[in-house]
């Protein structure tokens, strides 16, 4: 599988067909002597950032933990894939993963308070 | 780098048919407005606000000319100037006029404008013709 | 029914304050001969429309979505930056148009009505649908029919028109032609119009049915959108250029419609434009939503309630109200416009070049790909946008005065 082809950059969908960010990073683990194994794929803002610049990333990160947003980026361990093609399908229940922890944080905390968010 | 030098290097004729050219497009700009104004087209807030701006711009032509005085033309400069000086003050009168509602006065006041338009027009085809 | 809707909404899209300003411009300052221009930029716009329909209908993904998919990241955050900056100056050009549009009729300065517009355009995303705004904007829009009707009645000779049609050489003002070339462009071949174009046909879950549909929509819809602006263009011809003024503020341009339609013109004039910024002001809004959502994967749709989807209603609003800040601050809207036109022109280019790789790849558009004819198109208008890009920021110098 091309992995960067077919996997990095796409959209993720979790259970639902819900989306839930790109494909913005892919872990790869290295086993002596065998090829690397696709680890997980992460999704998240400074996951995104680190392939622009690491103080930015790194910044993202202290700003989520600061927050209580969520604790690093989200990983989701290959296992979980289900399809591959024009988007990845992933055995998540999007709505309730950290993928959508800014969603949330920003719901409660600003939208939800100006009249008319939820009609 | 190319852009900027046809700029600064736009030669004296040049700056002179634009400053002529564009006085004599807020001068009818102002004439049409008073017309619009005169024949109940148009509402007096916008009249009084576009003949400002007119009378506005054609100053700022003037000025920008007078600055320049040593760079151009002589002949034409001067020619340029007091046409100018005088639709601002046929525009400024115009201004009063529709501030007091006086039709009568206003088309009297926009009557000088055509013919200083005309030896604008003038001025600039004999501007481009030199240049 | 679907087919009247859209090509209504196409009209809609075509006709704002860009397309007003430079037509009217054009116009004035250069009698029919640019009408040409506006036909070449109509024609191209069409086939970008036609292909970023196409991709939505049968991938349901959009534009900004395939882009960053397809190239990468590494690519698409030199568009995407790019597009939101000038999404952002367009949007602050239409809001400006709108106020200034109530200036006009009300006397009020422009400047006092950049938060009223703001709230105004924000309560519209806030609580309306995709559906509801579209057909809202749609259906108001064709007041700028009134252009057409003043056009006919105006009685311009058919042989001076048709002359306009033929590319030709400027008299005078060689650099001003040429940079209102490269304005009508910019101000036709907007990139929001592509990416929101697409975001609609998934909003509205079109499929592979619905291609012929998306093909007369972007065949009737742009080109009606396009006669309306060439209309601009000829009452401009008809009433400004005879006497000699050049249109460089709306208030200049207010004029035009008062010889064809003497006690209503006026009035017309300020209520489509208006009209037209507002519903332009609207479709960029949420275009502006859409590009990082779309790019960032989050979820994203205005069929949802704000609180269903945070990220993407939080940046309409701030795009919105920081727009408006720019008029409230007193930022020429004129100005701004063409400003914002030469940049467009600029990042055309970026935008266009992408669909080559996109519109012939198997898995988006399966046998629904490309032809010839639309390929080379597309490398034909990548070339058109290098070389006015390449000439736009000299002729803004020398020909924007």
């Amino acid at each position: 599988m091309h992995l960067v082809r077919d996997v990095l950059d796409k959209q993720l969908l979790g259970n639902d067909e819900e989306r839930m960010g790109k494909v913005d990073g892919i872990v790869l683990s290295l086993r002596d002597g065998r090829p690397p194994r696709v680890a997980f794929l992460e999704t998240g803002a400074s996951v995104l950032a680190r392939r622009v610049s690491r103080r930015l990333a790194e910044a993202i990160e202290a700003l989520e933990r600061r927050w209580g947003i969520r604790q690093g980026p989200m990983r989701i361990p290959w296992e979980r894939v289900r399809t591959t093609g024009t988007d990845v399908g992933v055995d998540v229940d999007a709505r309730n993963s950290s993928a959508f922890a800014w969603e949330r944080f920003l719901r409660e905390r600003v939208v939800e308070k100006i009249p008319g968010a939820k009609e | 780098m190319l852009a900027a030098c046809a700029l600064a290097c736009a030669s004296p004729q040049q700056k002179l048919a634009r400053s002529v050219e564009d006085a004599a497009s807020w001068a009818a700009s102002a004439r049409l407005v008073a017309a619009a104004w005169a024949a109940n087209k148009v509402p007096t807030a916008y009249a009084k606000s576009a003949l400002e701006s007119a009378r506005g711009r054609l100053q700022r032509q003037r000025e920008s000319l007078m600055n320049s005085v040593r760079e151009l033309p002589a002949e034409h400069v001067a020619t340029a100037v007091g046409l100018i000086s005088r639709a601002e003050s046929a525009v400024e009168n115009m201004e009063s006029a529709v501030a007091r509602r006086d039709r009568p006065r206003l088309i009297h006041e926009y009557e000088p404008l055509p013919e200083l338009e005309r030896r604008l027009r003038a001025l600039l085809q004999a501007a481009r013709g030199s240049s | 029914m679907q087919v009247a809707l859209g090509i209504v909404t196409s009209i809609a899209g075509f006709v704002e304050v860009g397309s007003i300003s430079t037509s009217l411009q054009a116009g004035a300052t250069f009698g029919f001969q640019l009408l040409w221009a506006i036909a070449l930029a109509a024609t191209c716009l069409i086939f970008l429309i036609e292909m970023s329909g196409r991709l939505a209908a049968v991938s349901k993904h959009t534009l900004a979505d395939a882009v960053r998919e397809r190239l990468g990241f590494g690519y698409h955050v030199v568009p995407l930056t790019a597009e939101l900056i000038v999404d952002f100056l367009v949007l602050a050009a239409e809001i400006g148009g709108a106020c200034f549009a109530l200036q006009l009729l009300t006397g009020i300065r422009f400047q006092y009505w950049a938060l009223p517009v703001a709230l105004a355009a924000w309560l519209a995303l806030w609580k309306g649908t995709f559906g509801a705004i579209e057909k809202g904007v749609s259906l108001l829009g064709l007041i700028a029919l009134c252009f057409v009707v003043a056009a006919v009645q105006l009685h311009p000779r058919g042989r001076d028109v048709g002359a306009g049609f033929l590319p030709s050489l400027p008299q005078h003002h060689a650099p001003n032609y040429w940079f209102l070339v490269v304005s009508i462009v910019g101000a036709t071949m907007s990139p929001y119009l592509m990416n929101f174009y697409s975001s609609g046909a998934v909003e509205e879950e079109w499929t592979e049915d619905n291609l012929v549909t998306n093909r007369l929509t972007a065949l009737l819809g742009m080109g009606f959108g396009s006669c309306v602006s060439m209309c601009v263009l000829i009452v401009s011809a008809m009433v400004l250029h005879p006497e000699g003024v050049k249109v460089e503020s709306f208030e200049q341009g207010a004029l035009v419609l008062t010889r064809a339609f003497p006690y209503w013109g006026f009035l017309l004039f300020g209520v489509t434009l208006l009209v037209e910024c507002f519903g332009a002001a609207l479709e960029i809004g949420m275009n502006i939503a859409y590009v990082p959502s779309q790019a960032l994967g989050w979820n994203w749709s205005e069929n949802v309630k704000p609180s269903e989807n945070a990220r993407f209603c939080l940046v309409y609003t701030a795009a919105i109200f920081g727009a408006a800040l720019l008029m409230l601050v007193g930022v020429d809207p004129i100005e701004l416009t063409r400003f914002s036109m030469a940049f467009t022109v600029l990042i055309l280019p970026l935008i266009v070049l992408p669909l080559l790789v996109i519109m012939n790849d198997e898995r988006y558009l399966h046998e629904f790909r490309n032809g010839w004819l639309a390929n080379a198109v597309v490398i034909v208008i990548v070339g058109l946008a290098f070389v006015l890009a390449l000439v736009a920021i000299p002729l803004e110098i020398l020909g924007g005065s």
